[in-house]
């Protein structure tokens, strides 16, 4: 189980990303925890890989007013350790927790794994509840969108090739906010079945809930919220049909779960 | 080849390497380290796991040529480590290894564990989530879970060592998000209503929508072969005869996954009842999988200008693309391709032309919903 | 031949009954053990085979690219290579020819079409990526029902139908039915799982030719027997091949097979002359060899009031794939259900047939518990299912029809001979250990997060260390009886052991040198036990059937007390005193007044000063091959009582476990650590089964999963802490009172973990007769149950292929 023969680069500028990556066969790759299994089944089969991993404007971070920027190579592990400034309120490392495996976690990143575009990937479904953006750069102009908008379905997103993810953008969770998280797995570390979020500010009103781990995009409930499964399961049968009743149930159950089991930040 | 120098168990080695080779294979074969252990190659088992840069890593999802100036131990470089040597004798009187496979990974992973909780006691389920992408197939983790609550109860042992310090994350200034263009694509789920299911034949997915065109014109577009495999974004002809033979190849992308299935296939129509069916039966020799697959359609006039068009396209795979557990993810690109036909058979039959992409392109895909959207909300105002 | 001097010397932290750590640890905690990927060899060559992608399909053509020609070999090229072929002597029993490239038809995803050579494994898949293969796609036969349905595809044309074997026992269930106050009818269903050992299999082959002789690296669990296995295929005499399995990462019955990979790498490496390699990788192991655990039973019991067992019937398929593996064969699973389905219980009247049918799907194999694991599923969850018909305790239930300790030894109603054992206690402690009590009224008192409380429980025996009438009578190619060891003292008084088995895991490294401290009073330090390569060991049929503490342990035992004869004999000499006189222990011959001589210079003195030996000394010297051959060669029966509780979820289907006991009685214990870890991993295995592990077929028998994201092996999260309890009847028949306790964890766990989640479900009337217990099974079985109001097994009939 060896990977077809590739070229290898490693860009240190963030500019001669795009004169690289260009063409169809090439691959962006920073941790490589999702596409390495790919190259090694030889089901991704890239005439060149571009390592963004080392790329020093991607491995920092920037505190703002209202919320974080996240360089698109911080890895999983880091955010668990706590290593960045916590606009959350304990949410990003309790997630990054939950992700695989510890040595997964060590190497995989939190731009990389938006960027693979996994409907069952976990940053997906949580940013998309918190309001999260992803930086996009394409060598010339910075671009940003929100995470729900970026994910079209599985494996596919809005990315353009010569573009890449600088960062990922997360608003600072103020006080008094209710958060939700459930995933369901039949066993640690394995891919999501269903994922269920919630989360609400306290003062605003203001909600996000999202249902993910459909097999297609996040579905991402908002202005009208409620707290009303047949509402939920009006939303997911319109947006993934491909579920059969079975699992359309345990979504909206994840969800529940989610929204019974959220605490008060 | 590239040249690359590393560190590996405080030893500089330089070597050129073969890009696709993996650190796993890197230290195996080149280096003769033979105690990291390959068990699966796609990241689960954690039989190879190492430690790079003072972190454990799994050295079959690590290039060996992206460990450029990074420092690398081996079990091997564990003989003296006193984490290693305390955790050793808490394994056997634990009996936590049988086989021994999965053990110089299970080693380097108890390490980690001890360093980053030593000084704490943590609850036996927090130890086996911190043991979870370690599989081992003879011990039932029993003895591996007290070896290492073994070990981080002895604090006289403890006292000397020093716990693991991550190093810090730099601050750094980004471009600011008020400068950045917002592209605002707030999705509207399709207007067409598609369902999948397990049939006799294998996997179907059906979509219905509804056209602007009267039903001759739909009609006369769909026996087109020429146009119908120019709507199906991947599809390409190369050869088509009287009988409604044809040959050709369909790119398909699944993330960084693509197939090119080169194959042949028959199209039928009926004019009476107005279907039409397009089957057809290719091989991806890339992956070695097969797929035989049918697209039928059928046209009903439902209002003066309008045209009700169902689709349904059934398809079944074999080889190496069939045997994953995910095949619902295929879902979601069928759907996606059938959006495509629709979009494009739509600018065919409002006159426009729409550029041809090779495969399942996220771009275009993400710019006909835009355009779908933008004409919606015209037509709404 | 007892020595009147053994045990009462040695102290119990020492030989027989010692938790000696063990002497394998150090080098595989150092990453020092030698597995067989870590072997190179100069100018060695990797191969990968291009494997079939469909299940059934006619091969019309395979052809590989002008460049790389030289490099890939076919069907056509091993002339003079023979099939594999693992015949039974079973009465009606088809047989196959396994070829070892296909030629002319594939059978199975994962079939050997060609085999690719190159300097790395990388280059060689791209080789085989290269090659293209014009193969015609036949209607499969995807599932064992199927099979044996009369329109089904036929596997092997010749035959005109899918049945390898089927085998019967009759009796008169009707007169004991009439009289019966309850009866219960059930389906039941094991899904078919790949064993999964840590390492995979691998060979490396290289022809010596100052020896001219194959040298064969294997990671077998049986080196004479593939050595026997390669002389038939590849035409070679014994002689001319050696076979030398390395450290085995893990077997489980995985690696008790001659493979036509092993037969294709030595027809490269001795056609090349140059040495080849192969290693398994994990998805060749996944999609092409998931082998095991397939079975499938229609069931009937009548009970009495009380709910004892009076009679039982069974319809019972076992899914044996397309070809007979060698050396067990297509129905050893089949044949041993007939016979070992009425397990621990005494009742009136049995019936059963049972029928290997044939698939396309891979081979099956053996794997740890054997046939024991789906029989103790449909016994044991039929059993439940007469508790709730009687509204009893199903551990009291239990106690009705368990053999009674007095009966022992006992003939049971298949002529199975039970050595000793305690089975209702094993029972009664079970239920203690779990108590029984406080589980029920946690149960009544529900729990606040609306999950459902189960307990369940499993009791049954493991036939081990079997002789030679029981396979003599299913005459594979494969028949043991007796094991042989080789001592030597080395002429610094250590001690080698020479065994014919293999240790993978086991720890027979350790255990087999506490054999030789008990009855010699070496220190395990100074006894070294060689095994797994067959120029240094005498001819054995390897490790399965957890035979090897019995058997080897017995031949050990033997061999060690031959030699002290001689070392009595030597010792008495050097100290001038009749050797009545002698006492030996604790490596040295002593006299009774306190002089004495080591076992060193007994050692020196025969191998390097025999001018002090006794006149009439005996010249076969320090070193003794002695077997073991029971007399009764019956086998051993350990058997195991599991209690589990349980908590399922029943909006998520999904099922923890809260609390796990054993009550394992394994006779004797020569290592009670050891024994716990078998239990242990056993346990794990067995919750793998019971709730995770399931490779799924489609309709075109296209396996559904390829990786460990999809094939789902159970991690530390999910096993729980398992308490375990010994009780240690000793078995009347074996040299230390010992019985063969390697399987026996993995027997119990479906069972006794799906009867807790039926007991959680039975206030919604829902009942889950398939493992794994997936939360999809759990949930449909509480939609069907819902539906119907009734109670409502779910249909397990034949498989639809779509994955759980």
């Amino acid at each position: 189980m060896k990977a077809c023969a590739f070229d290898y680069r490693r860009p240190t500028q963030l500019g001669e990303v795009r004169e690289w990556s260009a063409s169809d066969d090439v691959r962006l790759i920073a941790g490589g925890q999702s596409l390495g299994p790919m190259l090694n089944l030889r089901l991704a089969q890239p005439e060149t890989l571009v390592d963004i991993s080392a790329l020093s404007p991607l491995r920092g971070f920037d505190e703002q007013a209202d919320g974080l920027m996240i360089g698109s190579a911080i890895t999983h592990a880091e955010i668990e350790d706590g290593l960045l400034p916590d606009v959350t309120r304990g949410i990003l490392p309790r997630i990054a927790r939950g992700i695989a495996y510890r040595a997964v976690r060590s190497r995989g990143t939190i731009g990389g794994s938006i960027a693979h575009g996994d409907p069952a990937a976990d940053w997906i479904a949580s940013l998309a509840a918190l309001g999260g953006e992803v930086v996009l750069y394409d060598g010339r102009r910075y671009r940003r969108l929100r995470i729900a908008d970026f994910v079209l379905g599985a494996f596919q997103t809005a990315i353009t090739p010569g573009e890449l993810i600088t960062a990922v953008w997360v608003p600072r969770v103020p006080a008094a906010s209710r958060f939700g998280y459930f995933k369901l797995c039949r066993k640690a570390g394995e891919l999501a079945h269903a994922i269920g979020v919630t989360w609400r500010h306290g003062e605003s009103g203001e909600a996000r809930y999202v249902i993910a781990a459909t097999q297609g995009r996040p579905i991402v409930l908002e202005h009208d919220v409620a707290d009303d499964r047949d509402h939920w399961m009006a939303s997911l049968e319109r947006q993934a049909p491909g579920l059969d009743a079975l699992e359309r149930q345990l979504h909206i159950d994840a969800l529940e779960r989610a929204l019974t089991k959220s605490e008060t930040l | 080849m590239t040249a690359t120098t590393l560190t590996i168990n405080g030893e500089a080695v330089s070597r050129t390497i073969e890009p696709r080779q993996h650190l796993g294979d890197f230290l195996r074969e080149q280096c003769h380290l033979t105690g990291t252990h390959l068990g699966c190659e796609h990241g689960v088992c954690g039989a190879c796991t190492i430690i790079r840069d003072g972190r454990p890593v799994r050295s079959c999802l690590t290039w060996a040529v992206s460990c450029e100036g990074a420092q690398v131990v081996t079990i091997e470089g564990l003989d003296q480590d006193p984490v290693t040597a305390r955790l050793r004798a808490a394994f056997s009187a634990q009996h936590a290894l049988q086989c021994g496979f999965c053990t110089p990974g299970m080693l380097v992973s108890c390490r980690d564990i001890v360093l980053r909780h030593a000084g704490r006691t943590p609850e036996d389920r927090d130890i086996r989530h911190e043991l979870s992408g370690n599989l081992c197939r003879c011990t039932g983790y029993d003895g591996i879970v007290r070896a290492v609550k073994e070990v981080l109860a002895d604090e006289v042992f403890l006292a000397g060592i020093a716990p693991a310090r991550p190093a810090a994350l730099q601050a750094v200034s980004m471009p600011s998000r008020d400068d950045m263009k917002v592209t605002d694509n707030r999705q509207n789920s399709s207007e067409a209503t598609t369902a999948s299911r397990e049939t006799e034949k294998g996997r179907e997915i059906t979509s219905r929508f509804t056209l602007d065109h009267h039903a001759d014109g739909v009609w006369q577009a769909l026996k087109d072969i020429r146009l119908v495999v120019g709507c199906l974004p991947g599809a390409e002809l190369t050869e088509v005869d009287d009988e409604g033979h044809v040959e050709g190849f369909f790119h398909v992308r699944l993330g960084p996954i693509s197939a090119k299935i080169a194959g042949e296939g028959e199209v039928r129509w009926d004019d009476a009842q107005r279907r039409g069916e397009l089957e057809g039966r290719g091989r991806d020799s890339r992956s070695d999988s097969r797929a035989n697959g049918a697209l039928s359609f059928s046209v009903e006039p439902s209002g003066a200008n309008r045209t009700t068009l169902d689709l349904a396209l059934g398809f079944e795979l074999t080889g190496t693309l069939a045997q994953f557990g995910r095949g619902g993810l295929i879902d979601d690109i069928v759907g996606s391709l059938i959006d495509q036909f629709r979009a494009r058979l739509e600018a065919h039959l409002d006159g426009r032309t729409m550029k041809r992409a090779s495969g399942l392109n996220p771009f275009t895909l993400f710019m006909m919903a835009m355009k779908r959207r933008l004409r919606r909300w015209t037509q709404r105002n | 031949m007892t020595s009147p001097l053994l045990s009462a010397a040695v102290p119990p932290m020492h030989g027989v009954g010692a938790h000696a750590t063990r002497k394998e640890d150090d080098r595989y905690m150092r990453g020092r053990g030698e597995f067989i990927a870590d072997i190179k060899m100069a100018n060695m060559q990797e191969v990968a085979f291009l494997r079939s992608p469909v299940a059934h399909g006619r091969v019309n053509s395979i052809t590989p690219p002008e460049a790389s020609k030289a490099n890939v070999f076919v069907a056509a090229d091993l002339v003079g290579v023979k099939p594999i072929r693992a015949v039974s002597a079973l009465p009606g029993f088809k047989a196959s020819d396994q070829p070892i490239l296909a030629a002319d038809k594939v059978r199975i995803v994962g079939e050997l079409l060609a085999a690719c050579v190159a300097p790395d494994r990388a280059r060689a898949e791209d080789i085989a990526a290269d090659i293209a293969t014009d193969i015609e796609p036949l209607p499969a036969v995807h599932d064992m029902l199927q099979a044996l349905q009369a329109d089904a595809p036929l596997v092997h044309d010749e035959w005109g139908d899918n049945v390898f074997q089927q085998t019967f026992v009759d009796g008169d269930i009707e007169s004991i039915a009439a009289g019966a106050a309850v009866c219960v009818e059930r389906e039941y269903r094991t899904s078919r799982q790949c064993m999964s050992p840590m390492e995979g299999r691998g060979v490396v082959a290289v022809w010596d030719r100052r020896l001219e002789q194959l040298q064969v690296y294997t990671s077998t669990q049986m080196p004479h027997i593939v050595r026997t296995g390669l002389c038939e295929s590849l035409g070679l005499t014994h002689e001319q091949i050696r076979v030398v399995a390395p450290d085995v990462g893990g077997g489980f019955g995985y690696k008790g097979i001659l493979l036509p990979e092993e037969v294709c790498v030595c027809w490269l490496a001795m056609h090349l002359d140059r040495p080849m390699r192969w290693i398994e990788d994990r998805r060749e192991q996944l999609a092409a060899n998931a082998n095991c655990r397939e079975h499938h039973y229609r069931v009937k019991a009548w009970a009495d009031a009380r709910g004892k067992l009076l009679a039982f019937e069974a319809d019972a398929t076992v899914d044996a794939g397309a070809y007979s593996a060698y050396p067990f064969s297509a129905c050893l699973e089949a044949a041993q259900v007939a016979s070992i389905l009425p397990g621990p219980y005494d009742f009136l009247a049995y019936r059963c047939r049972a029928i290997s049918a044939a698939t396309n799907k891979a081979p099956i194999l053996p794997y740890r518990g054997v046939a024991r694991t789906g029989v103790c599923f449909a016994m044991e969850l039929t059993l439940d299912a007469i508790a709730r018909a009687v509204g009893r305790e199903p551990s009291d239930v239990r106690l009705e029809a368990l053999i009674p300790p007095e009966a022992m030894p006992f003939d049971n109603i298949t002529h199975k001979h039970f050595d000793s054992g305690d089975y209702p206690q094993a029972m009664r402690r079970a239920m203690a250990a779990i108590d029984l009590p406080a589980v029920r009224r946690r149960q009544a008192e529900g729990e606040a997060d609306g999950r459902l409380i189960g307990l369940g429980c499993a009791i049954f025996c493991e036939q081990s260390a079997h002789g030679t009438s029981v396979y003599a009578g299913w005459g594979i190619p494969m028949v043991p009886g007796h094991e042989q060891a080789v001592v030597r003292m080395t002429p610094d008084g250590a001690l080698e052991i020479r065994v014919g088995i293999q240790s993978h895991g086991q720890g027979l490294e350790t255990t087999l040198a506490q054999v030789g401290e008990q009855v010699l009073g070496i220190d395990i330090s100074r006894i070294r036990v060689v095994h797994g390569d067959t120029a240094l060991t005498p001819y054995s049929t390897g490790t399965w059937g957890s035979r090897c503490m019995v058997m080897s342990g017995g031949a050990v035992a033997q061999a060690c007390r031959e030699l002290q004869d001689r070392l009595i004999d030597i010792g008495a000499h050097l100290l001038e005193v009749p050797i009545e006189a002698v006492t030996a222990g604790r490596g040295q011959i002593a006299t009774e007044d306190g002089r004495s001589v080591s076992y060193d210079e007994i050692g020196r003195v025969w191998y390097l000063r025999p001018q002090a030996l006794p006149a009439g000394v005996n010249a076969a010297g320090l070193e003794v091959t002695a077997g073991y051959k029971a007399g009764r060669d019956s086998g051993t029966f350990s058997y195991a009582a599991h209690a589990v509780v349980v908590a399922v979820d029943p909006e998520f289907g999904s099922t923890e476990i809260l609390d796990y006991a054993v009550v394992e009685d394994g006779g004797v214990l020569i290592n009670p650590m050891i024994v716990d870890g078998q239990v242990y991993g056993g346990v794990a295995q067995g919750i793998g089964t019971a709730l995770y592990e399931e490779m799924a077929f489609d309709r075109n028998a296209q396996p559904q999963a390829s990786t460990l994201a999809d094939y789902l092996l159970p991690g530390a999260t999910e096993v729980p802490g398992v308490r375990i309890d010994h009780m240690e009847t000793p078995s009347p028949y074996t040299a230390f009172g010992q019985k063969g306790v390697g399987e026996s964890g993995a027997i119990g766990p479906p069972a006794a973990i799906v009867n807790a989640i039926n007991d959680a479900l039975s206030p919604l009337g829902a009942e889950v007769c398939q493992v794994p217990a997936t939360p999809r099974r759990v949930l449909e079985a509480i939609a069907a149950a819902r539906a119907a109001d009734a109670p409502q097994p779910v249909d397990v009939g034949i498989a639809t292929g779509a994955s759980a």
